[in-house]
């Protein structure tokens, strides 16, 4: 039976891909299929793997299960997962070691539910992008290498030639930062 | 919470901190485990770049990919047989059974309710409106249609039909002709759904609905008329 719309919830929607409804399926593609690309595309810069990428990330969700409600929101998963594999498939193409196992078993971290997962996708990129566009354009700088390319603090330092000291300061600043402009909303 | 505690939050999430940093994280977090909500807020924060990158529509195609990859599921009639094994091998005595039956009927009630709110609150959903006549005066049906289903929705004055008798809803173009989108007897959830109707109601050339009593599924109404639909 047929029984979801646009405004089934995350979890109803997830409960109907568990038993195989192709329409609960659908219904979530619409809802996170573009932020989910865009993140792919973003850490990947290349339109066919973001697309593979985007493929793998929910035929995962519905595959293999690997969502545990009681651990975070699905947004949350499915970015966490389409990061990890992305920078995963990053590192291998650029024949660096491959992400250690650190995604593991559960591939996402916990995080806070609340007034963030309240609000649709649309409205936390706009959030998250007009908190972006207050920090100076070094710290967005910091940011972006960290998060969609997934380097390493010592691999910025000697990416930005800055001491390794530096770097880590700088970038907990910025994070420090970034969560103040967005203090009310999470 | 001070900058040092702050900063020992923020190496934690970006996973930078020294082992100094970290025997100092575990004696303010044994001292203080209220920490761990803070950290969570901070992860957060991090995990919210996701949204921070311009937002690219994915190819078309990309949504069928996806759903082409469906597992293959029992189907409900498979649960049926299995079902059916297990009563008629004496696992459940009469009154389970009675429950049983019960609770399914509550189940699918609650289903098909859920189906008919969603069928509703989509904005692209088009309905029409029948009333009885004759055997069915006082019936009212609404068909429902969109994204590809037909729901008929009727109240318990519509009688069922007469044995070897179906009721056929029936699409009257502009031009007269009439077009049979699907047979069905009311049941007792007072919804009938079609998946894939032989015609759909809300074509564009359509101009009203109604329902007569036929032998079966005909390609023109030979029997008489039931419930007449508003113009659309």
């Amino acid at each position: 039976m047929n029984f979801f719309s646009p405004s089934s919830t995350d979890q109803e929607l997830f409960q109907g891909i568990q038993q195989g409804k192709s329409r609960a399926m659908a219904l979530l593609y619409e809802r996170y299929g573009t932020l989910v690309y865009s993140l792919a595309l973003r850490v990947l810069q290349q339109p066919q793997e973001a697309e593979d990428l985007t493929q793998e990330v929910f035929t995962t969700l519905w595959h293999k299960g690997g969502y545990n409600p009681q651990r975070g929101s699905v947004a949350t998963y499915l970015t966490t997962l389409t990061r990890s594999r992305g920078i995963d498939r990053l590192r291998m193409r650029q024949a660096r070691l491959r992400l250690a196992q650190r995604w593991g078993a559960g591939e996402w971290m916990p995080v806070a539910g609340g007034l963030w997962e309240q609000v649709s996708v649309q409205e936390r990129q706009e959030r998250v992008q007009a908190a972006l566009s207050q920090l100076e354009a070094e710290q967005r700088h910091l940011l972006e290498l960290a998060y969609y390319q997934g380097l390493t603090q010592a691999q910025i330092a000697e990416q930005l030639n800055l001491p390794l000291g530096t770097v880590k300061t700088r970038t907990r600043a910025v994070l420090l930062k970034l969560r103040k402009l967005l203090q009310d909303q999470i | 919470m001070n900058d040092s505690t702050e900063e020992l939050l923020a190496g934690l999430v970006l996973q930078d901190l020294s082992a100094q940093e970290w025997e100092e994280w575990e004696t303010q977090m044994a001292n203080d485990p209220a920490l761990a909500q803070e950290l969570t807020a901070l992860h957060t924060v991090w995990h919210s770049l996701a949204y921070g990158c311009e937002a690219v529509a994915p190819p078309p195609s990309l949504k069928q990919k996806i759903l082409a990859t469906a597992p293959a599921r029992p189907r409900p009639w498979l649960w049926g047989i299995a079902a059916l094994g297990i009563l008629s091998s004496g696992g459940l005595g009469a009154w389970g059974w009675f429950n049983a039956q019960q609770l399914r009927l509550a189940q699918r009630e609650l289903q098909v309710q859920r189906e008919v709110v969603a069928a509703l609150q989509n904005r692209d959903t088009q309905m029409v409106t029948l009333t009885g006549r004759d055997t069915a005066k006082g019936a009212t049906a609404r068909v429902l249609t969109g994204q590809g289903e037909v729901l008929v929705v009727f109240n318990q004055k519509l009688p069922k039909p007469p044995k070897d008798q179906v009721y056929v809803l029936w699409a009257i173009t502009k031009d007269g002709k009439k077009i049979a989108c699907g047979k069905f007897i009311p049941n007792e959830t007072g919804v009938i759904r079609w998946a894939n109707p032989r015609f759909m109601p809300n074509a564009p050339n359509v101009q009203t609905l109604a329902i007569t009593q036929e032998p079966d599924l005909r390609d023109a109404p030979t029997g008489p008329m039931v419930m007449g639909g508003s113009a659309i």
